[in-house]
């Protein structure tokens, strides 16, 4: 049983709330509504915001009808025990975009980085299974586009896991016919792993170092460990002074340039593949042994502004991906990580 | 699986027919998708217009129906079912030849589902038939030699041929030349009313004296005025000029809509749908853009022109920082953009303001696409409703945002490649 306060406003119908962080937040974005399910504080049925009624003729679909006419009527709260596949399909939906968005993959806290290839095919069929409710008419011809049949895991060790992975690419190949879209299936060249000399060597004689959290929001998915901290260092190098920046990457990180920002001197980050881990090395103004209370920040360029830091539920939402390895409603993709 | 119907005096439309269709069985199941739904074009394309017809049938109308028609409705639905099974077993026979064919372009649905239900009426289930495969196979060749017809190639041949050239300069100036002077508009309550309905409750009564009393005409007075059209987005020029006649067009780079000549006009449309066969021969494809282009808004239609002027009233604000609403549809429309930026958020997306994206274009890019629609309606002799109106504003503003995150997905990956 799921229970929700109804509020409505002048430009929407709110089911419950939405859930307080981005991190935490799993979505759906149907017609006339979105539908939120917070990873930390599941349930079965999502919350939602209806903005336009007449298009959201199917929240009988997630709701069950007695339930949804209760939203649409004037009704204060409602609990409902809907069970369908549709709900189902919305749900899976939903737990695959955040996957896509925030899934936490980190050494420090060994949660192995999802198949990226695996989680597009699963999103995608997924997606097929709610094409009669979705806000983007073209969802499934979208999500078909992104897919390279080429980058499917071979899985040989567990035969289970395999035999799901070809039912899928079936079914995925047999959608793409309805659909009209042309599946690519590349056979992808991973760059070879090699270390890059971007220094990053602690310095000669460091006077000061500190650490501080990654503000997940301001670099994309997959390229930072989850768990980690960016670490800095002041000192000197054969006599200069220069600032130092190290962030752990995540599983399966890809090469791209990151900038470590401390007080106001950015500090161009790189991987290092030997080191597992970006880092750089920036020389520090004159005045810089003043500034040492500051924060260093990691963010990518041409991705996010640096803000203000706020609270994430890193901790909780680590545990509940370690968690999702396991469980007995895993996702495809989910198993094939684990 | 249908609860609770005592309970109410109407049901939702979408229940019944979803627990009508799922009693037809796996036999539907190439029409429907993995949660046994039919797929949304099986209820754009077949369902409504072949079996319900809600235009016959108003009671089968709207989003809900009266608890004493529910029995009809299921009933229409059970007794296509035969029917209905037959189309999804031709449909997966033209996919087939489809496929053998070698054929990409356009959308297999769109395509072929009313063509395989006209097969099924024609010949009913394939399978005891000895030549299904052949017939499949020449259904999939006639909807491709149909759209053959009015092909690009020949739209170019006659567009350059040296014989014709003359002739159609004459003609696009003559139109331009003689283009009518608008009316000066006064303020128009009627496109306010229009817009603070049209998202709940559209007036038809309203919608049609809006294009009888040629309001969008008269809207339209003040794109000839320097800046105008092109603060709209619509032309790269201070004000709009007669189009080339053109010598070709390409996909990608095609210029703003009043900039396009002749040739990408038409071109554009081609590629972007798939119904050539309601369109006219080329020679009068030809003619009419050539008066079109000199018309208000470059559109032949007075409610397309009435639809423009909707468009820009409802799209005032977006991409701008902060913006007050005016209209229902306006607030809509900007509660959707703002909706966006939180999505983007979710979606742990670039932010657009970090990166080249151009957010305050965006209402340039609204009217565009909005006018791109309005033409391929007009090309394909679509009329529209005052039902329609709504969904054509709003689907204007999603494409676009779409189009938007699109761009910024591929911002990440391509950050990826440079490296």
């Amino acid at each position: 049983m799921t229970g929700f306060a109804v509020e409505r406003t002048a430009t929407a119908i709110r089911v419950g709330a939405r859930p307080p962080r981005p991190e935490r937040t799993a979505l759906v974005e149907a017609r006339g509504a979105l539908l939120f399910w917070d990873v930390l504080d599941r349930h079965a049925h999502p919350a939602a915001e209806i903005f336009d009624a007449r298009a959201a003729d199917w929240l009988w679909e997630v709701y069950g009808p007695d339930t949804a006419a209760a939203i649409l009527g004037d009704a204060e709260s409602v609990a409902t025990e809907w069970e369908s596949p549709v709900l189902d399909a919305a749900r899976d939906l939903a737990h695959l975009h955040w996957a896509g968005a925030w899934w936490p993959g980190s050494h420090a806290a060994a949660v192995p980085a999802l198949p990226g290839g695996l989680l597009r095919a699963e999103t995608a069929w997924r997606t097929a299974a709610l094409d009669h409710l979705l806000d983007d008419e073209d969802a499934v011809e979208r999500a078909l586009a992104g897919l390279d049949l080429g980058d499917l895991p071979v899985l040989g060790t567990d035969p289970a896991l395999a035999e799901s992975v070809a039912t899928l690419q079936e079914r995925l190949t047999d959608l793409a016919e309805t659909f009209g879209v042309e599946l690519h299936a590349n056979v992808r060249t991973r760059p070879e792993d090699w270390a890059l000399a971007a220094g990053g060597e602690a310095p000669d004689l460091a006077v000061a170092s500190g650490s501080d959290p990654i503000d997940w929001a301001l670099v994309p998915h997959g390229l930072l460990d989850a768990a980690g901290e960016a670490t800095w260092q002041f000192g000197q190098r054969s006599g200069a002074w220069v600032i130092t920046v190290t962030a752990p990457a995540a599983p399966g990180a890809e090469p791209v340039p990151l900038i470590g920002l401390f007080d106001t001197v950015e500090i161009p980050l790189h991987l290092d593949r030997g080191a597992g881990a970006f880092t750089g090395e920036a020389p520090a103004p004159p005045d810089f042994a003043m500034r040492l209370r500051g924060q260093v920040r990691v963010y990518a360029p041409r991705f996010a502004v640096p803000g203000d830091s706020p609270d994430e539920d890193r901790e909780a939402i680590i545990a509940f991906a370690r968690d999702r390895l396991s469980a007995p409603d895993a996702t495809l993709t989910e198993r094939a990580a684990a | 699986m249908v609860h609770g119907l005592a309970a109410s005096a109407a049901v939702p439309r979408g229940m019944l027919v979803a627990d009508a269709w799922s009693q037809l069985g796996d036999a539907v199941a190439p029409l429907s998708n993995a949660s046994g739904r039919p797929l949304a074009r099986t209820v754009k394309l077949l369902l409504d217009p072949l079996v319900l017809r809600p235009a016959q049938n108003p009671r089968f109308s709207g989003g809900v129906v009266a608890i004493e028609h529910v029995d009809a409705l299921r009933q229409a639905i059970l007794d296509a079912g035969p029917a209905l099974a037959a189309t999804a077993a031709w449909f997966q026979l033209v996919k087939r030849a489809r496929r053998r064919a070698g054929i990409t372009e356009g959308h297999p649905q769109d395509l072929y589902f009313q063509r395989c239900f006209e097969l099924a009426h024609l010949h009913g289930d394939p399978a005891p038939l000895a030549d299904a495969a052949d017939i499949a196979a020449a259904a999939v060749g006639d909807v491709h030699a149909e759209r053959g017809e009015v092909s690009v190639d020949r739209l170019r041949r006659f567009l350059t041929d040296p014989a014709r050239t003359a002739e159609l300069s004459g003609l696009l100036h003559d139109a331009w030349s003689h283009r009518p002077e608008a009316p000066q508009p006064g303020p128009n309550p009627g496109l306010v009313a229009f817009l603070d309905d049209c998202a709940t409750a559209p007036d038809p009564r309203l919608w049609k004296a809006l294009a009888d009393t040629a309001v969008g005409t008269a809207e339209a007075a003040g794109l000839d005025s320097p800046g105008v059209a092109h603060d709209y987005g619509l032309t790269s020029r201070e004000r709009p000029a007669a189009p080339e006649l053109g010598e070709r067009a390409s996909k990608r780079g095609l210029p703003k809509p009043f900039d396009r000549s002749i040739m990408e006009r038409l071109f554009a449309a081609f590629t972007t749908w798939f119904q050539r066969e309601s369109m006219n021969d080329i020679p009068s494809l030809v003619t009419g853009e050539i008066k079109r282009s000199a018309a208000p808004w470059q559109l032949a239609e007075e409610p397309s022109r009435v639809a423009m002027a909707l468009g820009r009233d409802a799209s005032a604000g977006l991409g701008a920082e902060a913006a007050e609403s005016g209209t229902d549809a306006n607030a809509r429309l900007l509660n959707r953009w703002r909706r966006e930026s939180y999505v983007h958020r979710v979606l742990r997306l670039p932010d657009a303001t970090a990166i080249s994206v151009e957010v305050r274009g965006t209402r340039g890019a609204y009217l565009r696409r909005l006018w791109v629609r309005l033409h391929g309606r007009e090309l394909r002799g679509e009329a529209t409703g005052a039902d329609e109106v709504w969904d054509l504003l709003d689907g204007a503003l999603r494409s676009v945002v779409m189009d938007q995150r699109d761009r910024l997905k591929r911002s990440l990956e391509r950050e990826e490649d440079r490296t």
